[in-house]
């Protein structure tokens, strides 16, 4: 292995090694594990232990030290299309132009999104509660999303690489957001509510002795 | 050295492109995650809005949802119409890839018009970023005596107004894309419509989130 790989490892390792620590002595000293706080950070220690575990588990693969019958498949796909795309060893603009997907294809996706507009604008008129409405509502949009971005925008006709750099991050990180709603559900019962007349000025007559 | 070193090497020995990709397709790609994620903080602060507070459901079947359906399907089918640019220009077609493009145009540009229709819709019956119409504040008051937000203008305007520039500017993007068809590279097609994809992803969120929870049941 060359002196980089190893000294990255060697990082990797170390960074694996001190959140998995960290993690442990967060719970260890807790006064209570099951809080918001405390669960937060154990996933996000654990969530980056697993980033940088990365590295050396895919070093330690590829030196065949770690049995994974799927990769082996995918692995000989690469090398078979490796040879046919032996332009993209130049840095030059590659000419072999590859596009998947027939147009009936993009037709057939469209199609689907249409049906899935119909399907939320119909549902928007059915009485029903609010998490049940946004959870339709989501599920369908996502759906849809994926359908644009694997097909239209041809994400799933690329390197497996770039769609798990691109897609997991996002999704984390729009997923984080959702952190704030425990606040918004808290403070909509602080809303001030008129139970009784607001409290009027006492008028200033003697009471009859 | 076993076959999946190889492979890994072959990706990442050095010499290709990473991911197989050129830089301009990573770039458009990296800034398509960090846009959605501006559109996703925008979405879910009005979200976080509309869960803390009274929020009027205004939105009448004519013209808004009307509208705004004639909307997501020009979007939709601006999408098609790319696609279909993008796969003309794979197979060398430039001319076709042109029309398509042109095709793609001008429906981002009905979506555009449409949606300043249903603004003025708006406007005129009396909503702001900070107001809302006299009518609304009546007829959404609780029967607590809580007021609607009228937080629902600005968060509305932000958001559409947020995207329709999107819209706006891809369709501009896309105008020198469609003249200069014939001299660039199939690469550059292709991100043009990667971008577009994205600005109809978008809407694909906005669509439900705003307009359709927003529904009035009884108009």
């Amino acid at each position: 292995m060359k002196k980089e790989a190893k000294v990255l490892n060697i990082i990797c390792v170390a960074a694996v090694i001190v959140l998995l620590g960290f993690a442990a002595f967060n719970a260890v000293t807790t006064g209570s594990f099951l809080s918001t706080d405390n669960l937060f950070l154990t996933t996000m220690c654990l969530m980056l232990a697993l980033m940088f575990a990365v590295n050396p588990l895919v070093t330690l693969h590829a030196a065949g030290k770690l049995p994974w019958p799927l990769k082996k498949e995918v692995a000989v796909a690469d090398i078979a299309e490796g040879g046919s795309t032996a332009d993209m060893t130049t840095m030059d603009e590659p000419e072999e132009v590859h596009f998947a997907g027939t147009n009936k294809l993009f037709m057939f996706i469209w199609l689907w999104l249409i049906v899935f507009t119909a399907v939320e604008i119909f549902l928007g008129y059915k009485p029903m509660r609010v998490h049940f409405m946004l959870t339709i509502l989501l599920g369908l949009s996502v759906i849809k999303a994926a359908l644009i971005i694997a097909y239209f925008m041809h994400l799933k006709f690329e390197r497996l690489s770039l769609i798990l750099t691109l897609v997991p991050m996002t999704v984390i990180c729009i997923i984080l957001l959702f952190v704030f709603f425990p606040d918004s559900f808290r403070s909509s019962e602080l809303r001030y509510k008129y139970k009784e007349p607001p409290p009027v000025q006492k008028t200033e007559t003697p009471e009859e002795p | 050295m076993s076959t999946e070193a190889q492979a890994m090497s072959a990706d990442w020995g050095g010499g290709v492109f990473p991911y197989r990709v050129g830089h301009r397709k990573l770039g458009m790609w990296l800034f398509i995650v960090s846009d959605s994620l501006t559109f996703s903080a925008l979405l879910i602060g009005y979200s976080y809005l509309r869960a803390s507070n009274n929020w009027p459901t205004p939105f009448p079947f004519n013209p808004s949802i009307i509208f705004s359906s004639v909307m997501t399907a020009c979007l939709l089918s601006s999408s098609l119409t790319m696609v279909f640019g993008v796969s003309a220009s794979a197979k060398g077609n430039r001319s076709a890839a042109r029309k398509w493009i042109v095709a793609t145009i001008l429906l981002g540009l009905a979506f555009v018009v449409l949606h300043l229709f249903e603004w003025k819709h708006l406007i005129d019956e009396g909503l702001r970023p900070f107001f809302l119409p006299a009518e609304w504040v009546e007829r959404f008051t609780t029967a607590d005596g809580v007021p609607p937000s009228p937080l629902f203008g600005g968060t509305f305007f932000a958001i559409t107004g947020m995207h329709m520039f999107h819209v706006f500017t891809g369709t501009i993007y896309l105008s020198v894309v469609a003249a200069r068809a014939k001299k660039l590279k199939h690469e550059d097609i292709e991100i043009s419509g990667l971008y577009w994809h994205f600005v109809d992803l978008v809407w694909m969120f906005v669509f439900p989130l705003i307009y359709i929870m927003s529904v009035d049941p009884t108009h």
